[in-house]
């Protein structure tokens, strides 16, 4: 029996509601298979343990309750267990197992009260790691967007996807980000430096992006890209290190990090200071401050001889008379 | 959407039924999200952060449902989440409010509110 969701699409014009009624709505279930299991769960969502490199087929039935012809977009996004809660993503966010995940058809045009089987094909690729996977397969409708600005009602019934997939790939993907710190190079140049260690069982890629904001004055920077200079071996780490203009101001700036590597994404914030620049002292320019001290101690010297020569004179005048 | 000081404005979305027809022991979640209050002309959009959504009274029939707390739409947000014994249904009129800042230009604002059951 299909779980209908009939949010009404109704048009929402600030500041009074103007509602519409409706009638019926958007089905969605999924067809058990014969002998189905026991698990209560499993009647009604996709719940199944594969291999890698398996494939895994399932029929949905979608139904479009609403008293006109209506079209449906089917699609599968991404999923999550958080704290045991099932949390959705947002639109059409992929994850892995969405990833791998396909419908039959991705937009169906049903008259009113039409019903339709749809097939979902999941193909677990043979480098799959072990572990559990989430997603659901939506139907989705949408009220065309009102003339001249309103609010655009989208609703959409799904159907959960709940797979486990057993060992046999490659190894857990999995790592993780320290602090980013400032730094700065031997020339002077502003750095970010955030250290990066592959928890995981298997070699990544990782790159990701950079954004300061909350820097003097409210300024921002970014989104820097930042890029792994060469993959990461399980169990390794390496320092991301991105060099930024020399002319940013010192900070104090928050320092957002976001690196990923295929479906996994790490962040890591801190609050960050440049160092002073250290004052660059060009070779040689000493020998030429004691040779200028010098020439002034010089100087110095010829005028007191100078001063003496003429005391002298004039002392030698003044006693002339006396004699 | 004129003023120079910050308002709030809200209004009921309509009526958001699901029925719940599997039979057994069944839950669901109603989640919504929704996009930033962008004006035409174009100017500064009203962040999505700003619109709240109340579900209000639950009518409900062979099920037990659950309102977490909710304080904004930024993310995919469970609104209602549903217990069923059997066959059931449960239908409520969201109120949706939107937090209007001191001085948002005048116009017309669109924006995208989607409930996802599953």
């Amino acid at each position: 029996m299909p779980l209908i969701a009939l949010p009404l699409l109704a048009g929402l014009i600030l500041p009074a509601g103007a509602l519409a009624a409706g009638s019926g709505g958007l089905g969605i279930r999924l067809v058990a298979l014969p002998g189905a299991s026991r698990d209560p769960l499993a009647r009604s969502y996709i719940v199944d343990r594969l291999s890698p490199g398996t494939t895994l087929r399932r029929t949905i039935e979608i139904r479009n309750g609403t008293a006109s012809p209506t079209q449906v977009a089917v699609y599968v996004a991404g999923a999550d267990l958080q704290g045991g809660a099932f949390q959705f993503a947002s639109g059409r966010t992929r994850n892995e197992l969405s990833s791998w995940t396909s419908v039959s058809r991705s937009i169906l045009n049903l008259p009113a009260g039409a019903e339709t089987a749809e097939t979902v094909s999941v193909h677990v690729p043979k480098m799959a790691s072990s572990g559990e996977r989430y997603a659901v397969v939506w139907a989705e409708i949408s009220a065309a967007a009102p003339a001249g600005g309103g609010v655009t009602l989208v609703n959409r019934v799904g159907v959960r996807m709940y797979l486990g997939i057993g060992p046999g790939g490659a190894g857990h993907a999995s790592f993780v980000i320290g602090s980013p710190t400032a730094q700065r190079s031997g020339s002077g140049e502003p750095l970010v430096v955030a250290n990066v260690r592959n928890t995981g069982k298997r070699t990544l890629s990782i790159g990701g992006t950079l954004v300061l904001y909350d820097g003097p004055g409210g300024l921002q920077a970014g989104p820097i890209p930042v890029k792994l200079a060469a993959p990461l071996a399980p169990g390794m780490s390496a320092p991301a290190t991105i060099a930024l203009d020399g002319t940013l101001p010192r900070g104090p700036w928050r320092a957002e990090l976001q690196l990923n590597s295929g479906f996994i994404e790490r962040s890591a914030v801190s609050t960050i200071m440049f160092p002073d620049v250290i004052p660059v002292t060009a070779p040689g320019s000493g020998d030429r401050i004691l040779f200028v001290f010098l020439l002034l101690a010089l100087l110095a010297a010829v005028a007191l001889v100078i001063l003496i020569v003429r005391e002298l004179r004039r002392g030698r005048g003044r006693l002339a008379p006396a004699i | 959407m004129a003023s120079t000081s910050p308002t709030t404005i809200s209004g009921h979305l309509g009526t958001v039924s699901v029925t719940d027809q599997r039979g057994g022991a069944t839950t669901w979640v109603a989640s919504v999200i929704v996009t930033a209050f962008t004006p035409i002309p174009a100017a500064t959009a009203i962040a999505a952060v700003n619109v709240h959504y109340v579900a209000g009274t639950i009518t409900e029939s062979g099920v037990t449902t659950v309102v977490p707390g909710t304080t904004d739409l930024t993310g995919v947000s469970p609104v209602v989440n549903g217990t069923s014994t059997g066959i059931s249904s449960a239908s409520w009129n969201p109120m949706i409010s939107v937090d209007v800042p001191a001085n948002a230009p005048p116009g017309v604002y669109s924006a995208t509110i989607t409930h996802s059951v599953a």
